[in-house]
């Protein structure tokens, strides 16, 4: 009786593992993983978001635009949602990228910029523009891609979501995306 | 006045003689004080003790016998005075009440007493005296000897017997404490009965409540995941069924909320410290919260526990468990070593 009953509880367990372990292959180690991937069409950049709960607002994927929240009308920032999640490939060296957008911030009042090296979640190495105009708050990284630039811009009124967005701009990376 | 005084004298001396002649006259046997027995007067010498009947020898007054009445009056006889009665007529001056008292006591030689010697001169009075001495003796202590030959025997067995039983029991005893342990307190388990058995037949407790913990990694960090836990246990024998509910919390960059609900089977062996091995499968939700909203993943969680039932009384149980479990949110999994306490009831 104790025989059988080992054996027949050996037998459960060991379907319970097979069945469960079957449909898993990636590893939890990517905190990234459950989050959704969005990839260039060229594969110029690739970055990760929570959907829910971002959306997609349009269908341009080579300037994709997600917001979280979006307000119907903007703000006197110029912020069209609570959160706002952009990414695009520009046609001019990075610096010089950097350069124009600042001037963009600079002429919708905001300050406090900040310029300083930047690296990814994966050690890609960029720059970083920060700006702020009172509870708004925006963030630019750029990446250099041949004789051109991958940026990615979040921008946002709700302090306590940034640490949420340097978390996805973090998982901004150009080029191919390893699987 | 001479003559009435002669006549005075005379009459006394008269009454005397006549007082002592009848005396002498009814005086005709004589007793043996040393046996007792009575002959005649012209006995001397008592013929069974050798004693001089002459000197010693009491007086007896000569009265009818009635048939045989020569025995020996024996030391536990009573002493029958109406035969012996003598008139109390002066012969022997410690008579009362009519009775005989016999004044004459057998002086022994020893102490002082005057013992008539008998010349050794080969005559038969020495030899039949020497003879009736040594018969006498010799049946005494013939008697006594053979008395003691039946007895002693008898008596040497006996004793013989309850001293070797005495003595064998005293070496047994003595025996039985040299092998006897040293004293010390010692708490014998007493077996099991069937009722105290019966408490010990359900293995697993019927309501557990316990902390588990595990490991969630996020972005090089470890992410323990630590919560509570509750089992609730169907079956409780050699067969292990029940059902788990675990919530708890996942550190990571955003602390996150998990729940977890498991069904669990498995093996048991009952016993006071039972071990158990079972396999659970569960399912539940991880909430993280992102962006300022909580965001729902789907969890599953599968794995396998190996613990031990302490019973710590009838009543309350201390399990703990170690085993290896993996989660799985979609296609991502997490595989960890998990961590249980539980008190059970």
């Amino acid at each position: 009786m104790w025989d059988k009953n080992c054996h027949n509880a050996a037998l459960i367990i060991s379907l319970l593992l097979v069945v469960g372990l079957g449909a898993c292959r990636e590893d939890g180690e990517n905190p990234y993983v459950l989050w959704e991937q969005f990839s260039h069409p060229d594969l110029a950049f690739s970055f990760y978001y929570m959907k829910p709960p971002f959306k997609r607002v349009n269908l341009d994927d080579t300037h994709p635009i997600l917001l979280l929240d979006p307000f119907e009308t903007p703000t006197i920032g110029g912020l069209d949602a609570r959160i706002h999640i952009e990414a695009w490939v520009c046609e001019q060296y990075f610096e010089a990228e950097l350069n124009d957008r600042y001037d963009y911030w600079r002429s919708k009042a905001y300050v406090k910029e900040r310029y300083i090296g930047y690296f990814n979640y994966f050690g890609d190495k960029g720059a970083m523009l920060e700006m702020e105009r009172q509870d708004h708050w925006v963030k630019e990284i750029f990446y250099p891609y041949g004789d051109e630039c991958v940026a990615i811009s979040a921008a946002t009124n709700d302090k306590g979501s940034r640490p949420d967005i340097e978390f996805l701009l973090a998982g901004f990376r150009p080029g191919q995306v390893e699987d | 006045m001479s003559g009435l005084r002669t006549v005075a004298v005379s009459a006394v001396v008269a009454f005397f003689c006549v007082m002592i002649f009848p005396w002498h006259v009814a005086a005709s046997q004589k007793r043996c004080p040393v046996c007792h027995e009575v002959f005649d007067e012209d006995v001397n010498v008592c013929p069974n003790d050798g004693t001089d009947l002459k000197l010693l020898g009491d007086a007896v007054p000569d009265v009818e016998t009635q048939g045989d009445d020569l025995t020996v009056p024996d030391a536990n006889d009573a002493v029958d005075d109406s035969a012996t009665a003598v008139p109390d007529e002066g012969r022997n001056p410690d008579v009362h009440d009519g009775l005989l008292e016999d004044t004459h006591k057998y002086i022994r030689h020893d102490q002082g007493g005057r013992r008539r010697r008998i010349e050794q001169d080969g005559s038969t009075e020495w030899d039949e005296r020497s003879d009736r001495l040594r018969r006498l003796h010799d049946e005494r202590a013939g008697a006594v000897s053979n008395r003691k030959k039946e007895i002693l025997p008898e008596f040497d067995a006996r004793q013989d017997a309850a001293l070797r039983a005495l003595y064998l029991q005293r070496r047994q005893n003595l025996l039985s404490v040299d092998e006897a342990p040293p004293r010390r307190t010692v708490h014998i388990k007493a077996p099991l009965d069937d009722e105290e058995k019966a408490l010990w037949e359900k293995a697993a407790p019927l309501v557990s409540i316990g902390t588990r913990l595990s490991l969630m990694g996020e972005a090089r960090q470890p992410g323990p995941l630590v919560g509570a836990e509750i089992d609730l246990n169907m079956l409780r024998s050699n067969i292990r069924v029940g059902l788990s509910s675990f919530i708890g919390v996942r550190y990571v960059s955003r602390n996150e909320l998990m729940f977890l609900e498991s069904f669990s089977i498995g093996v048991q062996r009952p016993w006071r410290y039972s071990p158990y091995i079972s396999g659970r499968f569960g399912i539940g939700g991880i909430v993280s919260y992102r962006f300022g909203e909580n965001v729902l993943n789907r969890v599953r969680g599968l794995g396998v526990d190996a613990g031990v039932d302490c019973h710590v009384s009838h009543a309350v149980t201390i399990t703990p468990a170690v085993g290896y479990v993996r989660y799985a949110i979609e296609r991502v999994t997490w595989d960890s070593v998990a961590i249980k306490i539980a008190l059970g009831f």
